[in-house]
């Protein structure tokens, strides 16, 4: 049988929006879950899926389900999707 | 290069291109000018090749030292120099043996001196050492702005 490569899941994030909301430089959230500024930079920016022990750990550091966060499906704006869960 | 010392203070991508392509050159390089040098030139060729050879490499290693073997390497990081020896492994698996046939189907290795063996070996255990280094800083993206 052929073997086939298996390219990473696309996974899409809220990090920026979280930590800009936060007031937060990459530094600090870097500091914050143990790992280098750098790495945030590339999660951010989507070139860099986490583990899931990073991905819970940042989830947990801004107290939203690593749902809220991480998703398989484009993000749409936070908002948005407060205001429907609320109506 | 002194901006390697510091982990915040990395060299750019292009920079570490630079560096990787100046080192892989210099290492090549030290065989071919030993073998049309005369044997008492030897010597001095070697310090002098060693010399030029040295910016490059002490660059390389204070990247390895500073990025790619730091103690505190996150999940990232680790990933990525895990993918530069696995790539650095592959291309000597492939490339050791391929080089090896061709220089003796040309009969090439008849014609290196007995004396200038050492400076292959040299050239050889200077790709195997370097190469996954190499291959980490050319690959690594640009540094994310903070």
């Amino acid at each position: 049988m052929a073997r086939t490569a298996s390219p990473e899941p696309t996974l899409f994030n809220r990090l920026a929006v979280l930590r800009a909301e936060r007031g937060l430089t990459r530094q600090a959230l870097a500091d914050a879950v143990g790992v280098n500024y750098q790495t945030i930079g590339y999660l951010e920016r989507g070139e860099y899926n986490p583990s899931l022990g990073l991905a819970f750990l940042l989830a947990e550091f801004f107290g939203v389900p690593i749902e809220a966060v991480f998703s398989r499906e484009p993000l749409g704006p936070m908002s948005t999707e407060l205001y429907r869960r609320s109506a | 290069m002194l901006r390697m010392l510091s982990r915040r203070g990395e060299p750019s991508r292009d920079e570490r291109r630079i560096i990787v392509t100046l080192a892989a050159a210099g290492i090549g390089a030290v065989l071919p000018v030993t073998l049309i040098t005369p044997r008492g030139a030897g010597v001095v060729i070697a310090f002098l090749s060693l010399a030029v050879l040295a910016v490059p490499l002490y660059a390389l290693q204070e990247f390895r030292r500073n990025v790619i073997r730091r103690a505190n390497a996150d999940e990232r990081e680790r990933r990525r120099r895990d993918e530069a020896y696995r790539l650095s492994y592959r291309v000597i698996e492939y490339g050791m043996p391929l080089t090896a046939l061709v220089l003796i189907f040309s009969d090439e290795l008849g014609r290196i001196p007995g004396w200038q063996w050492s400076t292959l070996w040299l050239v050889v255990f200077g790709y195997v050492i370097f190469l996954p280094y190499m291959i980490f800083a050319w690959r690594e993206p640009e540094a994310a702005p903070d």
